[in-house]
Formats: structure tokens, C-alpha cells, sequence
């Protein structure tokens, strides 16, 4: 899996430049003003460029070049769930790192947000990307960032039960791995029966 | 016998087109031929053979392994070259390098660098900037870096100029000493075929016509010429096929059945193909 990632990172260092610049504008917004928006579009611009990957290994056929590679259909998959963490990852670390250097709050719901929503993201949009491609499936994924943002922001308005804050941070990112594991299932299962047929 | 790749009534629909391997065996050790019109079932035969695809019925193996697509140690010892499959287009050789490194159980880097440079291809050019030839060459020089016992490979030399179709034949010919080193490869230009195998099946619309090996076959059948109004003196079930033109009639027959009034002219493999593919091989 390792190489596949350094497959991964060869590829979005030659292409990231613009999305990195928008996610280091995002994460810097992120940290001076109060709102969720900015902190998930750091998130979400992250997933971009994890997605991309999918958009290009599709494009230059190199998902069914790999399939004929001494890996397994699972490992593939995983290492595209993989790189999508990592991106979520840093997401909340620039986030973190910009809400402390502006002064920023809300360090524990910044955090939380972020994870659920890229959890809840690459669960409803991979297992769709690997079964249907990039291309058809790219109407689906933009409005399930948009349902997901808008839900993230609305309900990040509402005031907090009196549960503590820890507890009701940890909460949306677990139901969101618990569905990023049965999407993780559900592609590799999708990837498993996948035909390359002639196009 | 041992065999590299075996199939016994593979069936594969893809829509209207409908795909049968009913006995298709590449010995090891040899150089075998697939050759066929576009849309006569060569991509997806090799498509099957690397388990991009899977067959409705029948049974396949590949290097022993009846499940390819799952079985990552017979995949170590293959090298391919696949339509519709690419490496990244924005990597280049260096950059592959290292990822095939993590990959092949036995990559040897030394083994691509020389091949690479062999190719005299830029290591730092990516593969999108290549030309087609540059291209066949960097997916070969992979194919053949990882010590594969088995090439197989989707039209090698189509599209590649007459030098480095030369140069791409000399070195398949190079591996091919090897006895344990068998390769298919599907091509149009039956020259490149003529020069490289030992085995040829022909494909016609998904359904295999013959396996021969070449010299036999190319030592079987001859052409005859005779003018249309000595056709009466051979005998109607001798000629397999005739192709009828303004002053004479070219006529192919089995060097055996050939009248000894007759001159036989031995034809080459792409003139036999054809003729074969158009009259029906009778075994």
C-alpha cells in the first residue's frame, strides 16, 4: 500500500498547487472568523485533491492497470480511503494550527466537524466513484458536500445539550468512521466484481 | 506437456459480441501468436488472462493459478502490456520506478535503469509527453524488470515505427531464449508475428479458427496460379479457398494435394492468414 501512496504523492505534487493555495486561504479564514463554513471547505478542498487521485487513475486507466499488478483489489481501495484520512487529518491540523495563531475557539468542535464531515464524505462518495467512475458520479458527490456542509453548519448553530464537550465531540466522528468502515466494505466489494471491458 | 496458459470453454458476453476459447493452450517456453480482426475477441481474451474481466463459464489458468485476478504470487511473475491500461500520465520512469519497486516482489531496478537507457528514454519525461513508441518501450521496460516468466502483451507494436518495432522484436526474441520465459501477444502485423513465434491462433469473431504451430503451418499450405480456364484440372475438394483475379485465379491448396503441372509459392504468414480466414481452415 505504501507505494500506492507514493504513487498518490508523486501525482498530486505535479497538480495540487492552486487547490493547496485555496486550502491554505480556507484554513487561515478558518482560524479569524467564527463561522463552520471556512472550516469545512478546508476539509473539503483537502478531499478534492484525494479525490482527484480517483478522477486521474481512472482517466489514464491506471485502476485497471493496477488490478493486473501483484495487489489485491482491497489493497488498492484501502489505499485510497487512506489517503483520504491523511487529507482529513491535515485538514484539522491547519485548522488547529490557524485557530491558535488567530485566536480562534471552538478547538474541540472545529475538530469534530471536520472529521465527521470528511468521514461522512468519502462514505457516501467512493464506494459510488469506484463502482460508476469519476465522471458519473460527479454530479452525486458535489451535492453530497453541499448537503453535508449545510448540515455540519446549521447544526453547529444550535445550542449544545449539557452533555460535556468532549463527550458530544466525540460522538459525529464516530458514527461517521463507523460509516466510512461500511462504505470501506461496500467499495472493496464494488471493486472486486468490477470488469474492465472495452470502451 | 506443461502449459503457461489454458483454457477449456471459456465463455465471455460482452452485449452482442460473444467471446469462446474452447481449447486455447500456450505451451511454456514458446512465443505464441494471437491474431484476429478488430472486434475478434484478442483485448478480451487478454483482458481475461490478466483478471481485468472474468469469464461466465469455463475454466482458466494462468501460471497454474485458476484465479488470477486474486492471486498476487502468479501476478509477481507477470509482465504486461494491456489496451485501455496505463500507468499515471503525469509520472514519469524514475517515478514509476519506485513504485513498481514497492509493488514487485523481485523488481530489479538495475535491470529497468538499463533497459531505460537501452530505450534511451529521458527518466524524467512524463509518461503523457512520450510518444507512442516511448510509451510501448517504458510499459515494456517494466514488463520485463521484474524477472516475469510470462509476458503478455496487447498489440506490442502497433503504431511503432519500422526501427523500434525491430528493436521491441529483438528484445521479446532475447527473453523468448529463456525455456522458461513464454510470451502471447496479440498483433496485426503479421510480420512481426512470422519473425517471433512458434505457435499462432487465429481469432475470428470470438471464436478460435486454429492453433498451429508456424512452421508447420506456413509449410503446409501453398499458393497456385493458374489462368481461370485450367481451373477444370484441379480437383474442386483440394482447394481450400481461391481468390479469382482479372487473368488468373490464385488458388490455396495443401502442398500435398498440389498437381505436379502446378508451381506451388510458399506464402507468407499474413498472405496465408487471410487466405485461411476467408476459406475456412480445415485442419
Amino acid at each position: 500500500m505504501k507505494a500506492l501512496l507514493l504513487k498518490d504523492w508523486y501525482l498530486l505534487r505535479k497538480r495540487w498547487g492552486v487547490l493547496f493555495g485555496m486550502v491554505l486561504l480556507f484554513s487561515v479564514l478558518a482560524g479569524v472568523q467564527t463561522t463552520m463554513l471556512y472550516t469545512l471547505m478546508t476539509t473539503m478542498m483537502l478531499l478534492m485533491i484525494s479525490l482527484n487521485t480517483l478522477a486521474y487513475d481512472q482517466h489514464d486507466g491506471w485502476d485497471a492497470y493496477a488490478c493486473a499488478l501483484p495487489i489485491s483489489r482491497a489493497q488498492l481501495v484501502l489505499s485510497k480511503y487512506a489517503l483520504a484520512c491523511i487529507c482529513i487529518v491535515i485538514s484539522v491540523i491547519l485548522v488547529l494550527l490557524s485557530t491558535l495563531l488567530f485566536g480562534g475557539s471552538n478547538l474541540l468542535g472545529n475538530a469534530s466537524a471536520q472529521l465527521a464531515f470528511g468521514f461522512f464524505f468519502v462514505a457516501c462518495n467512493y464506494p459510488l466513484i469506484l463502482r460508476f467512475g469519476f465522471e458519473k458520479s460527479r454530479v452525486y458527490y458535489l451535492l453530497v458536500a453541499g448537503v453535508l456542509i449545510g448540515l455540519v453548519s446549521i447544526l453547529s448553530q444550535y445550542p449544545q445539550p449539557s452533555s460535556s464537550a468532549f463527550e458530544l465531540s466525540l460522538f459525529p466522528p464516530l458514527v461517521g468512521l463507523l460509516a466510512l468502515l461500511a462504505s470501506l466494505k461496500l467499495s472493496i466489494s464494488f471493486m472486486k466484481n468490477k470488469e474492465f471491458s472495452e470502451t | 506437456m506443461e502449459y503457461a496458459i489454458a483454457c477449456t470453454d471459456v465463455r465471455k458476453s460482452l452485449g452482442s459480441f460473444s467471446l469462446h476459447l474452447e481449447n486455447f493452450f500456450v505451451e511454456k517456453g514458446t512465443v505464441h501468436g494471437l491474431i484476429g480482426a478488430n472486434g475478434s475477441g484478442k483485448t478480451t481474451t487478454i483482458k481475461l488472462l490478466l483478471g481485468l474481466m472474468k469469464q461466465d463459464e469455463g475454466t482458466l489458468s494462468v501460471l497454474s493459478s485458476t484465479d488470477i485476478a486474486q492471486d498476487g504470487e502468479a501476478k509477481n511473475r507477470i509482465g504486461f502490456i494491456a489496451d485501455e491500461t496505463s500507468v499515471p500520465s503525469l509520472l514519469n520512469p524514475k517515478e514509476m520506478g519506485s513504485v513498481f519497486s514497492g509493488l514487485y516482489r523481485e523488481w530489479d531496478s538495475q535491470t529497468y535503469v538499463r533497459l531505460l537507457s537501452q530505450f534511451k528514454l529521458d527518466e524524467k519525461k512524463p509518461y503523457r509527453s512520450c510518444s507512442r513508441g516511448m510509451k510501448v518501450k517504458f510499459l515494456l521496460a517494466a514488463a520485463l524488470s521484474h524477472n516475469a516468466s510470462l509476458l503478455i502483451l496487447d498489440e506490442p507494436t502497433s503504431g511503432l515505427d519500422p526501427l523500434s518495432r525491430d528493436e521491441i522484436l529483438s528484445l521479446l526474441a532475447e527473453y523468448s531464449k529463456d525455456e522458461q520465459h513464454t510470451i502471447l501477444i496479440t498483433s496485426h502485423i503479421t510480420s512481426d508475428l512470422e519473425k517471433l513465434c512458434d505457435y499462432i491462433t487465429l481469432l475470428d469473431d470470438g471464436k478460435i479458427r486454429f492453433t498451429e504451430e508456424k512452421d508447420t503451418l506456413l509449410d503446409t499450405y501453398r499458393l497456385v496460379r493458374t489462368a481461370h480456364a485450367s481451373l477444370s484440372d484441379f480437383d474442386p475438394d483440394s482447394i481450400i479457398t481461391k481468390r479469382e483475379g482479372e487473368f488468373q485465379v490464385e488458388l490455396l491448396m495443401r502442398k500435398e494435394h498440389i498437381p505436379s503441372f502446378a508451381e506451388p509459392i510458399r506464402l507468407t504468414l499474413e498472405e496465408l492468414v487471410i487466405l485461411l480466414a476467408k476459406g475456412g481452415y480445415k485442419g
